[in-house]
């Protein structure tokens, strides 16, 4: 192993590249094993134990806890588990869907804004962030309530009965989703429309593309790397989610994001919280995955 | 061989009237009116930023005029968007879509106009022979060579058999051999498929080598259409002159069928519109001798001379009035006896007055020039050496301007 080697014009030996390749790991090496590896495995670990009288981690091995997620409780089985794991999955699906929609239309207006205002709406879009989340759940509450123009504008219109407010209900989750969620579609997407080649648009425009064919093979696919940004940030919290659905949603609506913090809060059942988070953290690889499969071949008009 | 292509139409195809294109304050566009008859291969010549691709992108569609109108065939298109004129592009940096083939970026414009699949493989094959391009159509553009993707671009419009193709220094990214086998291909192209192309190009040489006609711009305006050699024997402004090739310019003052520089009385074929001008002549129309020549000949001196191997570049000098030697002889036997310089010229210009019956006192006000000559290279010419160079009266262009 004595070959002598450049590496960056530096003459040295690939065991001596090696070592040092080591030591530069290590930092990254302990930070993946002390934060990821080993609360994942400990997870991973409690799924498999049992709850005991008071609420304790009792470690006796069993597969109840992955039992009860598919739905087998003491009453037989019932699908409400594998409900609040289909509508998670869907609230995300749309959530992002949404967000997307959404984010393009804003993407371009402030990419096409003269640079100096530019910022100032990317600033606009960011401000949201300088509030919690649950303060901005909260504010929706308000704006939703019955008493509240939008309700009020409902209840003219027959849509809703009369003194009910919007909330809770599915539509203010969903509300509530994308506002928290758009920027984190709108700001990667920023990114990617700012270095739009539009040369591509023209060119497509030039051979006769109608409008929505110019932008699903002239513009969608120079936006990918932004778009998948965003998407993975929608998407794998808005699966997690539990402070919206849990203040707009009522308890009608409740996703998994609710269902562990059930579990490790009110009911104290930590290793049937565990085996549940896995379950999400399945689903959202799944997700994950479909979308990979689906990215690659776009060739939608 | 299967071909696409229509019998060429005759007549009036492209017709651009007036056409002023203003960015802001900035006018980059200053009513421009162009004719093109069908199957023409026309050429946009023009230093960087006189306009050329702007132009280019108003036929397209991609620019909308301020003034004027683009008449195709007779019907008016400036309304149309780009996506409805018969009328397709090769960019300047080619814009293929990267994420689809060298088969599907060919394929684009067919499939934009939902052609049916026999149709749409048939044109696409096509492109491929008729480009090369056969061993590529599966590969994305970033796995081509500048040439090979050049070539995708035009088959990619080729395909569409526009009325009206359009070409924005579709060469400008290949090397110079490779640009040279390309200009060819394209004059072969555009003459097999009876097509009209236009084609920018800030390359005086490649516009004369693929072109029908060339309009030579200048600051969003035409300075001159024609032929090329129209355009290179007859340019009509020092600009003209100036651009396509070389050409020394010689100012001097109008006398009837010839006029008055520095060095002399040259006859010209007509009578300069203008008091004072220019006068323009190519380097290799300029003839070097040992003897006199009849007409508009010049003692002169080489100042330099520059072996190109194919043929010597030789500057000469060329001198104030009197050009002649036996002139200068007898002007300095009489200068002997006048101590002042002012007395010399003075005496010299009486003399010359005397022989050749012309006002030599105006040329007084007129630089003497130097001549650029290209010539065969052998026999090579020294510096220092004198010599008699002609500039034929036919190769004297009167300029306007
Ligand atoms: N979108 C625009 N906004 C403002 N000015 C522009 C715009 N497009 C072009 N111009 C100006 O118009 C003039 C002509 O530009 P154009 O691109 O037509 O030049 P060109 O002749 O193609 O030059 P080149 O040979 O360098 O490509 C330039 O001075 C340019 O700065
Ligand atoms: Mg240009």
């Amino acid at each position: 192993m004595n070959r002598l080697i450049v590496w960056f014009g530096e003459l040295t030996t690939p065991a001596q590249l090696y070592r040092r390749g080591l030591w530069f790991l290590l930092p990254a090496v302990i930070w993946i094993l002390g934060l990821l590896v080993i609360p994942g495995l400990s997870l991973v670990a409690l799924s498999f134990a049992e709850r005991g009288q008071y609420g304790e981690v009792v470690w006796r091995f069993n597969l109840e806890n992955y039992a009860r997620l598919l739905g087998y409780g003491i009453f037989g089985w019932s699908p409400d588990t594998i409900l609040i794991l289909l509508r998670s999955l869907w609230v995300a699906f749309v959530t992002t869907l949404v967000c997307i929609v959404l984010a393009y239309p804003l993407a371009f207006f402030i990419a096409s804004r003269p640079p100096r205002t530019r910022y100032l709406w990317l600033a606009l879009v960011i401000i949201p962030f300088w509030t919690n989340l649950v303060i901005r759940t909260y504010a929706w509450q308000m704006l939703l309530a019955p008493d509240f123009p939008f309700a009020k504008l409902a209840q003219g219109l027959g849509l809703l009965a009369p003194d009910a407010g919007l909330y809770p209900s599915p539509l203010a989750v969903y509300i509530g989703m994308v506002t928290a969620f758009l920027p984190f579609v709108v700001m990667p997407l920023f990114s990617s429309v700012e270095r739009l080649d539009w040369s591509l648009v023209e060119a497509a425009q030039d051979l006769y593309a109608s409008r929505i064919r110019t932008f699903f093979q002239a513009v969608w696919p120079q936006t990918l790397p932004g778009l998948t940004v965003g998407v993975i940030l929608t998407f794998i919290p808005a699966m997690g989610m539990f402070v919206i659905p849990d203040l707009l949603g009522g308890a009608k609506y409740l996703l998994v994001g609710n269902l562990i913090q059930q579990q490790f809060y009110a009911s104290r059942d930590w290793p049937y919280g565990a085996a549940v988070s896995l379950g999400l953290m399945v689903m959202t690889l799944i997700g994950l995955a479909l979308y990979r499969r689906r990215g690659k071949d776009v060739d939608l008009v | 061989m299967t071909t696409v292509a229509r019998p060429p139409a005759t007549g009036e195809s492209l017709s651009i009237q007036n056409v002023v294109k203003k960015f802001g304050d900035f006018t980059a566009l200053g009513g421009v009116s162009l004719e093109v008859p069908s199957g023409e291969f026309f050429t946009l010549l023009g230093p960087s930023g006189c306009g050329k691709t702007t132009l280019l992108r108003i036929i397209a569609g991609l620019e909308v005029p301020t003034e004027g109108r683009v008449v195709l065939l007779g019907k008016d298109i400036t309304p149309l968007p780009a996506n409805q004129r018969p009328v397709n592009t090769v960019f300047q940096s080619y814009a293929l879509f990267p994420h689809l083939s060298v088969w599907e970026n060919i394929a684009f414009g067919l499939k934009s106009r939902r052609m049916d699949k026999a149709e749409v493989e048939r044109r696409v094959k096509y492109g491929l022979e008729i480009l090369q391009l056969e061993r590529f159509k599966d590969r994305l553009p970033h796995q081509l060579s500048g040439g090979q993707r050049q070539r995708v671009a035009l088959a990619r419009a080729l395909v569409n058999e526009p009325q009206v193709l359009l070409l924005d220094e579709p060469m400008s990214a290949l090397d110079a051999k490779l640009r040279a086998e390309v200009q060819v291909q394209l004059r072969r192209l555009q003459q097999q498929l009876g097509l009209t192309f236009i084609l920018v190009t800030h390359d005086q040489d490649e516009a004369m080598a693929v072109s029908d006609r060339i309009a030579l711009m200048r600051m969003g305006h035409l300075e001159q259409v024609g032929t090329p050699d129209e355009v290179y024997e007859r340019p009509r402004t020092r600009y003209a002159a100036e651009f396509l090739g070389a050409a020394n310019l010689i100012k001097g003052l109008r006398l009837p069928m010839g006029f008055e520089a520095s060095f002399g009385k040259l006859a010209l074929n007509r009578t300069p519109p203008w008091d004072e001008g220019y006068v323009a002549i190519r380097p290799e129309r300029v003839r070097l001798s040992e003897v006199e020549p009849r007409q508009n000949g010049l003692r002169v001196r080489v100042r330099e001379a520059v072996y190109r191997g194919a043929y010597q570049e030789v500057w000469l000098e060329t001198r104030r009035a009197r050009a002649s030697d036996e002139l200068r002889e007898s002007l300095s036997s009489s200068a002997m006896a006048s101590s002042s310089l002012e007395t010399r010229r003075a005496r010299a210009s009486d003399e010359l007055r005397e022989s050749l019956s012309s006002s030599a006192m105006a040329s007084s006000s007129l630089e003497p020039c130097d001549i650029r000559v290209r010539t065969a290279p052998h026999p090579t010419f020294q510096a220092g050496q004198e010599l008699w160079a002609e500039l034929p009266a036919d190769a004297l262009v009167v300029l306007d301007e």
